[in-house]
Parts: C-alpha cells; structure tokens; sequence
C-alpha cells in the first residue's frame, strides 16, 4: 500500500535557477558556471548521466538549460562530439563551459 | 525515520534539481531512485521533503489514492492499538509515517483515547458469562415458577450492570475503529473495481494502473488480516459469540425494560458483529 507514495507530485517553488547557477564570462574569454551561495550551501553529491557516477555540485559542469550534473571528463566528452545534453537535448556548447577546466 | 536534517533536505533539493525525470518545475515523489542515489527509506526522503516543504522550498500535490494511503494508515495504527497486536514502538513509528504523509498532504490525524482490548479481556469474559446467564436463564423459564424466575434474574442483572459498565468503554473503542476499518476497506474494494473497470474500458496498460491496482489489493489484505485478528480476539473474550448473537434479540425483548443498560450493550455487540461478518462474507 506504501508503493502509493509515488502517486505525490512535488513541485519547487519559485525561480529556483536563478538561485542555483549563472554562467559567466571570465577575463580570458572562456565561460564558467557560478554557484550561487544558495547554491553552494546545498553542498550535496548528485550522480553524472553519462558514467552514473557522483558527482559534486560545486564541481560539476552543470548544463545551462536543465542544470543536470556533468563531470568536468564527462562533459569534455560531451564538447569534444559535440553532442546535445543527454537530458534535455538542447544544450549542444559544452565546448564553452569545458573551456580552461 | 531520523528525524529532521538540514543537511540531508539539502541533498533531497539538490537531487530533486538535477533528477533528470523532472519535467519543469514538477517532478513524482521517487523513492526507490531518492533511495539508489543518497539511501535511506521512503519516509525519511518523504520527512526531508516535508521540512523542504515548511520553508516553503518544494509543494506537494496529491490524488485521491495518496488520501486514501493516510486514512489507511491512520486505521491501521487505531486498529493495532486497540487490538493491542503490536508494541508501543512499532505502533508509535507507525503513526510518525501517517503524521508525516499528514503533513505532506495538509490532513491532521485525529487524536483518540482508545481501550485497548487485551486491557479489559478478563471484564469482557465476565460480561460474556453473565449474557450467558442470561441466556440459560431465558431457556430455562418456562421449569421454574415465574417468582423464582424473577428473583434469579434481578440477581443476575445486577451483576451485569458493573460488568457493562466497566467494558462500556472498550467496547465503544472496539466499535468504532471497526466502523473506520470496514469504511476504509469498502472504499478501497470500491476504488480497485473502478480502476480496474476503467483499465479495461480504456483498454489501458499502465504502469502507473498497475501500481494503484497492487497497492489496493494489498490494502484490502491488511484489512482482512486485522479484521481476523479482530475475530479472534472477540470469540476469546466471548467464547459464547455465536450463543450471544443468535438470542440477542430474544434476550433484549425480555430484559431490555428492566435494564436498559442491556439494551445499549446488545446493540453494541450486534454491530461489533456486523463489521465481523463482513470478513466472513469476504
């Protein structure tokens, strides 16, 4: 009966990324992704699609449109085939964010 | 359950940002894959998301089988606990699921002074003994002059008002979480009939079907298991049950003026009864 559990739907409240991440540019050109404190302070380990390992937030390559995870490997992979974001299929510049990591 | 860590809401958030089944900002609460990625059970996953929920970071919207789930695990602890069928740890663990699913979906279980049945057994034997009484005594009127039939029955009513009066209580408790379990267990017989109608009109597979259905079923099995043990432990206290019910309207015609009390008690039992014979029916 407890399996019911999976019938509740959540929703997250507010703009929420805004708060998790902002991609800017450096001085030299390239592009980096800025945690927020907010962000920062959620501090956890969440798994990278492509190799299903962990991954650390702060450390991840976080994709620009959906904020899934990627390890700095995994998304230079990711650049270096020019291959979309394997969740949402739309961010297809890894190159951009993988550049001087 | 461990009780609330903000260390680990922020993990739950955290994963529930990157989890890659979320679509916008909407995403089904997954245990099984909260589970695989940070470990720990449902419900402390379901208590994080919860405190995630009174800082007003994450909204829970709910289906009427979530609603069900709570009224089922709310009777189930009523149930146990009358019956006196687990200890006070399991019953308090249990009732901590039903307050923190309660939360989630903005319901309050209500608090109750339930008996507990194996707390009155021995008053409720004495009680069986003296409708026995009762009983034998109806049988026997027609050998006895009617002065002595009276005599013998002012004495043996009397008796039975301090029986009826110590097992009132209990009795009431018993009754009432029965109602709430026959209630909830005709609701869910109901609820499966109807999706599964639906399933088959639509000619529906869906894994999401499947569950409600799985989950139903085996909702309606805790049910009958904890009527059974309800069964039990009413024919332990009353080893005369099918005696009792099979006269008690011949009983309550006879003694019911002189002693209300009878009346009100026989009623009890009769509808104790009823919700019992649903179990047999089933």
């Amino acid at each position: 009966m407890e399996e019911l559990l999976k019938r509740l739907r959540l929703e997250i409240v507010g703009d929420f990324k805004q708060h998790l991440n902002k991609i800017e540019q450096t001085g030299d050109g390239s592009w980096e992704i800025v945690l927020t404190e907010r962000a920062e302070a959620f501090a956890g380990t969440v798994e990278c699609p492509v190799d299903r390992e962990e991954v650390r937030i702060e450390d991840a390559v976080l994709c620009p449109t959906c904020y899934t995870p990627y390890h700095v490997d995994c998304a230079r992979i990711l650049a270096s085939r020019s291959e979309r974001c394997w969740k949402c299929d739309r961010f297809d510049r890894f190159d951009l964010l993988v550049r001087g990591r | 359950m461990t009780g609330y860590d903000q260390e680990y809401s922020r993990r739950i958030l955290v994963n529930l940002l990157t989890d890659p089944h979320r679509s916008g900002k909407t995403i089904y609460f997954d245990p099984d894959s909260l589970s695989a990625r940070l470990g720990g059970h449902a419900w402390d996953h379901l208590e994080a998301i919860v405190a995630l929920s009174d800082v007003g970071l994450v909204k829970f919207y709910f289906t009427r089988e979530v609603e069900l789930l709570f009224r089922f695990l709310v009777t189930k602890v009523r149930m146990w606990h009358v019956l006196g069928i687990k200890d006070q740890d399991e019953i308090a663990f249990e009732m901590r699921k039903a307050t923190t699913l309660g939360r989630a979906i903005g319901k309050e279980p209500v608090s109750r002074q339930d008996q507990r049945v194996p707390d009155h057994l021995e008053a409720l034997k004495k009680l069986s003994t003296q409708l026995g009484k009762l009983l034998k005594l109806l049988d026997g009127k027609k050998l006895v002059s009617r002065e002595v039939y009276e005599k013998v029955a002012a004495s043996v009513l009397s008796d039975t008002v301090t029986c009826v009066q110590s097992t009132e209580a209990v009795l009431a408790s018993l009754k009432a979480a029965l109602t709430d379990l026959v209630e909830v267990m005709k609701v869910l017989v109901q609820e499966r009939y109807r999706t599964a109608e639906l399933r088959d009109k639509l000619g529906l597979n869906l894994e999401e079907l499947d569950l409600i259905l799985s989950s139903y079923s085996s909702g309606e099995n805790d049910c009958r298991r904890l009527l059974q043990e309800a069964d039990q432990l009413v024919r332990d206290a009353f080893p005369n049950w099918d005696d009792i019910m099979k006269s008690a309207d011949r009983v309550r015609s006879e003694f019911a003026q002189k002693a209300p009390f009878l009346d009100m008690v026989l009623k009890q039992l009769t509808s104790i009864n009823e919700m019992l014979v649903v179990l047999r029916q089933a």
